[in-house]
């Protein structure tokens, strides 16, 4: 038995916008979130067994989304190794340095501190402030305890108060 | 005593139960120290909150599109698809690797291709290599469904081979977009 088709036209258009923005602060990248957020709903779309409800069926995309993530964000990790290794061993062109003035200009700098802070706190944080979920729900996803879920939280923010600060600590020096 | 940052962070949410939530709320009206920490964390989620996500609805339709296409495949069964693939029309020679409890049993087959050789394996069952063309392939399954209790074939096509799609491209192009994620 397939998901019915009513029923996924709805979790579609009701949940898109969510499970589309919570892919975008968890990767920092537009086409990425583009891709992780397709990948889900393709994922719901094969599934079996529908789920309940659309509540339900919002936590199974989020926790898909999750999971997901954790190999874009191990593919990133990957790639700024290179850049980098890339970077010392031939110095940026005026091209290349120009496109990453750009592209950085293009991320708001709430977006680049997220991105600076680790995965599993930037996770937590992006479920507590652009999904709205409590603890318990959070907790549920990620698979730890509540307990957990407000380290996390607390140190996701401490982190992102000090990059902000210096951020602009950096601007009024100029 | 003062609150822990991680107290103080979980009575923002609302993560803090009845007494306890009192307790703080007290604290935090006679705690310069524990107060400036608050509103600390209270400008960093307001600065979290106006952050926006980029517009979505592009994506959205690029996705809907996709996942229709999707759709219609999903529909053809996938027994239906298996035989919609068609043989190669190409005059090509196949190769049918026949492995029998008992060669005399095939001996009593069709015994007319030029191409078969019949080896004793170390295990006592006997290996029959059939190289036949094509076209006899229909003649040569058919012999072996007569006589189908206990054989096992393996058809080996040969390398160089070119499979031209005649059906169901539309499934294949599918399948490639998936590959390239060019959606
Ligand atoms: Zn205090």
């Amino acid at each position: 038995m397939k998901i019915d088709q009513g029923l996924f036209e709805e979790a579609y258009e009701t949940l898109y916008p969510l499970i589309h923005k919570l892919s975008y602060h968890i990767t920092g990248d537009v086409e990425q979130a583009e891709d992780l957020c397709h990948e889900a709903f393709i994922k719901y779309f094969e599934r079996k067994k529908p789920l309940p409800d659309i509540n339900q069926t919002k936590y199974w995309l989020i926790r898909v989304v999750k999971n997901i993530s954790l190999n874009y964000e191990k593919k990133k990790f990957r790639q700024r190794k290179a850049i980098e290794k890339l970077k010392r061993s031939a110095p940026l062109t005026a091209d290349s340095a120009e496109h990453e003035y750009i592209k950085k200009e293009t991320i708001s700098r709430i977006q680049r501190a997220l991105d600076k802070i680790p995965y599993r706190l930037r996770m937590a944080v992006v479920l507590k402030e652009y999904a709205g979920l409590n603890y318990k729900e959070i907790g549920a996803i990620l698979g730890i305890s509540e307990g957990n879920v407000k380290i996390r939280i607390f140190r996701a923010r401490q982190r992102l108060a000090q990059i902000l600060k210096e951020e602009t600590e950096h601007v009024s020096w100029r | 005593m003062c609150p822990g940052g991680e107290t103080l962070s979980a009575y923002l949410d609302n993560e803090v139960e009845g007494p306890w939530k009192k307790v703080i709320e007290e604290h935090l009206t006679l705690c310069l120290s524990c107060k400036h920490k608050i509103d600390e964390m209270i400008f960093t989620r307001e600065q979290l909150a106006l952050e926006s996500a980029p517009d979505f609805r592009a994506s959205q339709e690029r996705g809907r599109s996709y996942l229709a296409g999707l759709n219609s495949i999903e529909q053809v069964s996938f027994w239906r698809r298996r035989v919609a693939l068609p043989l190669p029309a190409a005059a090509a020679a196949v190769l049918l690797l026949i492995i029998l409890g008992f060669s005399t049993l095939l001996l009593s087959l069709h015994t007319d291709y030029r191409f078969m050789s019949i080896r004793t394996q170390p295990s006592g069952s006997s290996e029959v290599l059939v190289t036949a063309p094509i076209d006899d392939l229909e003649r040569i399954l058919k012999s072996l469904e007569l006589n189908s209790s206990r054989q096992e074939i393996i058809i080996q096509l040969p390398k160089e081979l070119n499979f031209f799609v005649v059906g169901e491209a539309e499934m294949f192009r599918a399948a490639e977009y998936k590959r390239n994620k060019v959606w």
